[in-house]
């Protein structure tokens, strides 16, 4: 017994100089997976992000095709409903005309905004003329309203409160009742 | 729906940008309508006189940076910057731990049978040769 004891503490002394506690693969392999797993989750909770249906309408400035410069923050007071369209669009063009036919009958109540996405200005110049829209309309310049309020495609209407909070949202065109009817319950509020 | 690229010249513009709308094919092969659009605009602005670099940052100002097929410099998109360089330094950092373990290894190995001139410069060779000492 008194040779085993010496001998046993002699190995545990190898094992303490020798061998480190964890493989040395163990720290730059933990990092990488942890960021992997990390940048995942976050694509993730980014691609399921949902659509605004609620909250603060993100502000944004307009450049329209007629040269102005119109800040969505600054027309609160007023219901707004922010049409996202594009010029390919076949969808699209179903609600053109009592969007303008609307605009018209509502002038100085509710303030219409035309957000042109994806589109090519020429032909974007052309589809408002097709349709004689008069309301505000511009490009969504590097796409940045678009992916503020996070849209999936065209056409999409947003339809915001008179302090500026989205109350609610139309996915694919609208239908002319529709429209009558969030006119009516953005004014009554 | 509109011929494709007119031109070999407004081809090599198409052939630089994506389209906006799908994801991994060049204006100059994309069938979709913004995309014969954009190849519209293209041969406005060559007959302009404007340069391909000039009709380039036009339509990134336009769709933004993925329209080069590259990704945006803002957010989470930069990672995709970033991360080649992570991974290459992980990759540098794996390298350099193995080749120190396997150079650890080969002068630990041989521990157990060292020879007598190694093992006297050895604090643990020493307490070994003494063990065995006392059990001889």
């Amino acid at each position: 017994m008194a040779l085993e004891q010496p001998l046993t503490t002699t190995q545990e002394s190898v094992t303490d100089d020798f061998s480190p506690s964890r493989p040395w693969w163990f720290v730059p392999t933990f990092v990488t997976v942890l960021a992997v797993l990390g940048l995942l989750a976050y694509a993730l909770v980014i691609r399921d992000r949902s659509q605004l249906m609620s909250g603060a309408a993100p502000n944004f400035t307009l450049q329209t095709f007629d040269g102005q410069s119109i800040e969505l923050s600054r027309l609160q007071g007023k219901p707004v409903i922010l049409n996202f369209w594009a010029s390919w669009c076949v969808e699209c063009d179903k609600e053109m005309a009592f969007l303008e036919q609307a605009s018209v009958t509502y002038q100085g109540e509710v303030v219409f905004l035309g957000i042109d996405y994806l589109d090519t200005e020429p032909k974007a110049r052309e589809y408002l003329a097709l349709y004689g829209i008069t309301y505000p309309n511009g490009p969504d310049l590097g796409g940045r309203i678009s992916n503020d309020f996070n849209i999936k495609g065209v056409p999409e209407t947003f339809f915001i409160g008179k302090d500026g909070t989205i109350r609610g949202l139309k996915v694919g065109p609208l239908e002319e009742a529709e429209l009558e009817n969030w006119i009516a319950q953005l004014q009554a509020e | 729906m509109a011929a494709l690229a007119q031109t070999p010249e407004v081809n090599d513009v198409a052939a630089e940008l994506y389209c906006p709308l799908c994801s991994g094919l060049t204006v100059d092969v994309c069938e979709l309508e913004v995309c014969d659009d954009m190849r519209e605009v293209i041969q406005e602005r060559l007959d302009a006189g404007e340069s391909p670099e000039e009709i380039k940052s036009y339509f990134v100002e336009q769709y933004g940076q993925k329209v080069l097929g590259k990704p945006s410099t803002e957010g989470f998109h930069l990672t995709a910057w970033i991360m080649p360089f992570i991974g290459l330094l992980g990759a540098a950092m794996i390298l350099v731990f193995w080749l120190r373990n396997r150079s650890s290894s080969e002068v630990v190995q041989p521990l157990p049978h060292l020879s007598a001139e190694v093992a006297s410069q050895s604090d643990y060779h020493a307490r070994l040769e003494q063990e065995l000492q006392r059990l001889e």
